[in-house]
């Protein structure tokens, strides 16, 4: 009996203690109940010599009536015998006289050594029975009061859980809350021979297939620090006599409750050897996790609006706002600071912190736009000017703003420093940026010269109308088109105005204190640089058109009016054009909530952009208030089936990114080149191939979309190409992450890790955690794909996480916004 | 239906089968119909048509310049600071033409050749037109005008739908393919149309789904065609497969649903035609134009292996929109639009098939011949190329417009009133490609406004 004796010292009262405290907590249980630890022992036999298995027990009379009598038996066993004796609850050290009866008064519990003998080798599985005079018998609960014994010919590891520590000291593991993660610590030694141990946490409820909880573990430190990030199982080189100590990570998730029920709901964590995986050493605990706090239809909703006004949900928003008020979320976003602006990180070179702060180029820009997508506090104004640079597009491609972050970045600036204030002043800085200057060339435009007959060039006249305010036919407040006593569309401007308002675009180049040629052309002045793409452009008055210009037929601008005056007035005329609501509210729902808004949505948000409710006209938090919390946007729609916009590319990767945290070493988010739709997104920042953004908003894919009558933009740029692009690319990111080295973006999928053990929960985790709805087919399908990678496999739960969150990004229940 | 897409996977086994037996040497199953059917595809009757799309509207006035003389100077006048020297041009000698001396843009030197030896042709001042029109009629609106004139997107859209006055979401092209699909090609393996630029509106039919290529051929959905991601997991490769291409009940799920599972089916079926054709000895430039149109070779080249007797392609290039910095990067941008379409003239010599393949260029709009001193503002009319062997070349079709301002076709700035229209462009390339007059209606809904239907620049 070396072995138990050794093992004896080290199974310490602390454990007995609290299993028994685990089962007292118990009500309205049986009336008699026993555990007993460890519920594992491997032991050398050599045949024909008695060879013993020791183990604790704990035994408590929770009746009113004392119970005289008691033994512990083995029923039906002839195989293996068992000794008993009790023991002091305060250091476990014998007290009674072997295998003496004990007697247990009301509520009293009794503590025990149980030596379990056999003299040949042989496996089963003991359910030691407490049983009184008068019939009073403890029930057999299989992983409680079972011990799994293993009297074995060859030396093999003998794992002996010495201990398991709870926050509460009660045995039970009470995940705090839905969200929050519940630890215990366990200790091991190896009491047999060295061997390779597999160790891994198994959870166990009564009622339900799968465990509904994330179990993860990781060895620690003595200091209980995790050695190694946690994981669904670890292998590890146990060897004889060591002592190694794990931390257990119970996470609960979704909406199935696990009660108190010490006998059904456990966890336990299991020692396994060898290549069938014999177990060796096991130990446990009851597990609570109570109701999560919102409902699986509220998380949905709040991960749906927050997919709609942010880059992408993450489960702590999703969970902090499932059930609250929007309306008050939106007003927190409204006023929360941006984070830092695109300028401060193109001079610093990097994001806060940063060293080396070698961030150069354009792809500088690319990184503190991602930076802020994923990072950023204030997602709903980042998200707003995101949309915006579709709405008021310029890009590097094919135009001198090519490669030009000192452009660029101030451009980015302005549309988020304005996406929440008024649509005029996005107007109008638009429209005197340098940026939009070089892109459609009004930049240096000049007034036209009778005697060679050159005019002004039109480039920004004509796109100001047709794409950044009016459109090119008269609306309806709800978006439709005016007709005419004809019941002919009416447009909204003619070449004439054309020409007028191409006037007014005359003489802008960079700012200055002077207007002198130099400044004009960007030459130095005394060694001083005079380009300046952070300042709006200014007018140069010899060079802007002196003739009267007539705006859009509404306002007639005296001749010789001043440059700015002139521009201010024309850009003034133009916000005010009725059509601006409508056909800028229409675009804005197109990018934030669904393609095909009713004509009554869009009235409500156009009506909101012509006046907040206070009288004022262009109000920008007014409108996306009106976009995001319209009937239309939350509730479910009349039609579902027509409901919904493709998601942009870069939006899919950006959820993946912000639900995921990733990060990377350098703390920065180095994604420079998504535009190629063969290998990546097919979409990049300011990189659409013309003014025309990536799509227009009313593109409709040849099939049954354009047969119902209705608009895809995102479709302009899905094809057989792209669609396998993007598939092929988000399976090497969600699978490796992005990038590489230092700038590596590594998702963390521990949540998940923890749900790999049970697919159609990870499944359920991951449809919540993305807002996708799926149909009980789809749903079905993911779970046998998901199942179908063999957990125990190498790396297994890895890659059953990996290609669900793959497949889930893939498909197109997500693909597509609902 | 001719929906080439959908049921295309049946045939495909059908095909493949069929050819394998063939190999194989065992003659069973080896029709008299299939036999017939191959050997239509090798010979005979087999024809292509190729658009290279300019995208922003290409400087007409620039493209094709009066070369010497008083119409030189007109042009030079109205240019100004954009005008190509006298000295640098160089005139065609078009054949049966009486106009003015015409050059072609410095950079369009293989162009130059083709004209030389007969296998390109100019149309003159094309562009969308509602009905005929006199400069009087646009003046005075007594005739209807396009939708939106001057506006890249509805410009681009109108010259593509045919259908400047109506609001339409197929091309011509598309529709051509809709009805030539099931004649010609009754077992294909892919669309007839293939866009290796992009979706255009111009190769959608009504039935018909152009089908996207990349310049590198089909591509293939890593995760079908190798289990090594998902552990060795058939299964789990099955279950995914089914997830990606079962229909959905909602329209975007499942128009994304039908896009993947075309994807999937294309790069079977496609795949091995294109890898069976051999390398082309002229090397294609490598540019965004050079790759799409060595695409639209290769798949021409696999023509047999495709069982297509007809295929239409779209390329593009993108960047014509010269407000600024007109005569330096329109001259680069022509020169890439010449050197790949050299290329193509070559590859198409060498598989034998100069004669059946027809390519055309097409654009926004033309632009003004009114300087705005750095570039030219959007226009309207343009020229036009054709290039092939069985083109008329070396040839001006169409009437070669006044280059001055305020001329017979100025409707203002230089901006061409078109004498020639799309429609009409259009139906001269559908004719030879084998649609009957009925079918060019059909196709081409407007055309019956224009009294000549065949520009005569395909013989």
């Amino acid at each position: 009996m070396a072995g138990s004796l050794w093992a004896r010292r080290r199974v310490g009262a602390v454990a007995a203690l609290l299993l028994g405290a685990g089962l007292m907590a118990a009500p309205a249980c049986a009336d008699l109940v026993a555990s007993v630890l460890p519920n594992v022992r491997t032991v050398p036999v050599v045949s024909g010599q008695r060879a013993y298995a020791t183990a604790f027990a704990t035994v408590i009379n929770s009746g009113a009536q004392a119970l005289t009598g008691c033994r512990v038996v083995l029923p039906g066993d002839t195989s293996v015998g068992l000794d008993f004796q009790t023991t002091r609850v305060t250091d476990n050290s014998l007290t009674g006289v072997l295998n003496e009866a004990f007697d247990l008064g009301p509520g009293q519990g009794q503590t025990l050594l149980l030596s379990f003998y056999a003299s040949r080798t042989l496996s089963r599985v003991a359910s030691p029975v407490v049983t009184c005079v008068g019939g009073a018998t403890s029930p057999a609960v299989e992983g409680l009061s079972t011990i799994s014994l293993r009297f074995v010919g060859d030396p093999a590891p003998d794992i002996i859980p010495i201990g398991i520590a709870l926050p509460d000291q009660d045995g039970i593991i009470k995940v705090p809350n839905s969200h929050l993660t519940g630890v215990f610590v366990v200790a091991a030694v190896n009491n047999g021979e060295a061997a390779d141990i597999r160790v891994r946490p198994v959870g166990r409820m009564r009622t339900e297939a799968g465990f509904p909880a994330g179990l993860l573990i990781c060895e620690t430190s003595p200091m209980g620090a995790c050695l190694a990030s946690p994981a669904p199982v670890i292998e590890l080189a146990f060897a004889r006599n060591q002592v190694r100590t794990f931390n257990v990570y119970v996470t609960g998730h979704d909406q199935t409750p696990v009660a108190f029920d010490p006998a059904a709901n456990r966890v336990s964590v299991q020692f396994t050897y060898g290549w069938d995986r014999l177990l060796t050493g096991a130990t446990g605990a009851a597990v609570t996790v109570p109701a999560a706090a919102s409902t699986v239809a509220q998380r949905r909703d709040a991960a749906r609006f927050l997919g709609q006004g942010t880059f992408g949900p993450t489960q702590a928003e999703v969970r902090a706002l499932a059930g609250g008020d929007y309306a008050a979320w939106l007003e927190q976003q409204f006023n929360t600071p941006a984070t830092e602006s695109h300028a401060a990180y193109l001079r610093r070179g990097g994001p806060p912190g940063c060293n080396p702060c070698d961030a150069r180029y354009i792809n500088a820009l690319h990184e503190s736009f991602w930076l802020q997508a994923v990072t950023g506090q204030d997602q709903v104004r980042r998200r707003v000017a995101f949309a915006l640079t579709q709405l008021f597009v310029v890009s590097e491609v094919g135009s001198s703003l090519e490669g030009n972050p000192a452009a660029l970045g101030p451009y980015l600036d302005l549309l988020e420093t304005h996406a929440l204030g008024n649509f005029r002043d996005l107007l109008r800085e638009v429209a005197r940026s340098p940026a939009m200057g070089h892109y459609l060339s009004h930049f240096r435009n000049e007034r036209a010269e009778p005697t060679t007959g050159r005019l002004p060039d039109e480039n920004f006249a004509r796109e100001v109308l047709q794409l950044f305010s009016i459109g090119l036919w008269e609306l309806n407040l709800d978006g439709s088109r005016r007709l005419n006593a004809q019941g002919q569309p009416i447009p909204t401007y003619d070449q004439t105005d054309i020409l007028n308002l191409a006037r007014v675009f005359t003489g802008m180049s960079w700012n200055g204190p002077d207007t002198s040629d130099n400044r004009w052309h960007g030459w130095p002045i005394n060694g001083v640089e005079t380009v300046a793409w952070d300042q709006p452009m200014q007018f140069y008055a010899r060079f802007h058109a002196p003739e009267p210009k007539v705006i859009l037929k509404r306002e007639t601008i005296p001749a010789n009016t001043p440059g700015q005056e002139t521009f201010d007035r024309a850009i003034d005329v133009i916000f005010n054009h009725p059509n601006v609501g409508p056909f800028v509210s229409r675009q804005l729902i197109q990018r934030l909530v669904t393609s095909n808004p009713s004509p009554a949505y869009i009235a409500r948000v156009a009506s909101r952009f012509n006046d907040n409710g206070q009288g004022a006209r262009g109000d920008m938090r007014a409108v996306v208030r009106a976009i995001l919390l319209d009937a239309e946007a939350r509730g479910p729609t009349a039609d579902p089936s027509r409901f919904g916009k493709l998601r942009e590319p870069m939006l899919r990767f950006s959820y993946w990114l912000r639900a995921n945290g990733a990060r990377a070493d350098n703390g920065r988010f180095m994604i420079w080149n998504l535009e190629n739709p063969t290998d990546s997104l097919g979409q990049n920042l300011f990189r659409s191939p013309s003014v025309f953004n990536f799509y227009r908003p009313d593109y409709a894919p040849p099939g049954d979309i354009a047969a119902a009558g209705l608009v895809a933009p995102e479709f302009q740029i899905t094809h057989e190409t792209s669609v396998t692009g993007y598939t092929n690319a988000m399976q090497g990111w969600t699978n490796y992450g992005y990038g590489w080295n230092e700038g590596h973006l590594r998702p963390d999928y521990s949540a998940e890790l923890g749900l790999a053990h049970t697919p159609h929960v990870l499944v359920d985790y991951l449809a919540e955690k993305y807002g996708v709805v799926l149909s009980t087919a789809r749903r079905d399908a993911l779970i046998s794909a998901v199942g179908a990678i063999d957990f125990d496999d190498w790396w297994g739960a890895e890659r059953r996480v990996q290609n669900a969150v793959f497949m889930m990004l893939s498909v197109p229940d997500f693909t597509v916004q609902k | 239906m001719a929906n080439y897409n959908r049921d295309i996977g049946r045939r495909a086994i059908l095909t493949a089968s069929l050819g394998a037996a063939a190999m194989a040497g065992t003659g069973f199953g080896f029709t008299l119909n299939t036999l017939m059917a191959a050997s239509a595809q090798t010979t005979g009757d087999y024809k292509a048509l190729v658009c290279v799309f300019f995208f922003g509207g290409n400087d007409n006035s620039n493209t094709v310049i009066p070369a010497t003389g008083a119409e030189h100077n007109s042009y030079a006048t109205a240019r100004g600071g954009l005008a190509l020297a006298q000295s640098e041009l160089s005139a065609l000698s078009p054949t049966g033409y009486s106009g003015p001396p015409l050059a072609l843009n410095p950079a369009m030197t293989n162009m130059r050749s083709l004209f030389a030896a007969g296998e390109a042709a100019m149309v003159a001042n094309v562009g969308t037109l509602a009905h005929p029109m006199t400069l009087a009629q646009y003046q005075n609106r007594s005739v209807a005008r396009p939708f939106q004139l001057f506006s890249h997107s509805d410009q681009q859209t109108s010259w593509q739908t045919g259908i400047p006055d109506g609001n339409a979401r197929h091309g011509w092209l598309g529709r051509i393919a809709d009805i030539i699909g099931p004649t010609f090609n009754p077992n294909q393996l892919i669309s007839p149309s293939i866009s290796v630029a992009g979706n255009s509106v111009l190769m959608a039919g009504q039935t018909t789904l152009q089908y996207q290529m990349s310049t590198s051929g089909p591509l293939a959905i890593g995760q079908l065609t190798s289990t090594s991601g998902f552990n060795n997991s058939l299964e789990a490769q099955a279950w995914y497969r089914q997830m990606l291409t079962r229909p959905r009940a909602g329209l975007m799920e499942d128009q994304y649903r039908s896009t993947v599972d075309r994807a999937i089916r294309v790069q079977r079926d496609a795949s091995a035609a294109l890898s069976d054709v051999p390398a082309f000895t002229t090397a294609f430039p490598n540019t965004t134009l050079g790759r799409q149109l060595q695409m639209a070779a290769r798949c021409i080249g696999a023509r047999g292996g495709l069982n297509q007797s007809r295929q239409m392609f779209f390329t593009s290039i993108g960047g014509w929109d010269f407000h600024d910095n007109l005569l330096v990067n329109q001259a680069s941008k022509l020169t890439e639009v010449d050197q790949a379409i050299g290329a193509f003239q070559a590859a198409m010599a060498q598989l034998g098939l100069k004669d059946r393949v027809t390519l055309f260029t097409a654009s926004d709009f033309g632009r003004g011949l009114q300087s705005n001193g750095r570039g030219s503002d959007h226009g309207w009319g343009a020229h036009h190329f054709v290039v092939g062997g069985a083109v008329r070349g070396n040839r001006v079709f169409g009437a070669w417009p006044d280059v001055v301002l305020r001329g017979a076709n100025d409707v203002g700035q230089g901006r061409l009133l078109p004498s020639t229209s799309v429609d009409q462009y259009a139906a001269t390339l559908g004719k030879w490609f084998g649609l009957s007059a009925f079918e060019l209606g059909t196709v081409l809904p407007n055309l019956n406004r224009f009294s000549n239907q065949d520009l005569g620049f395909l013989g």
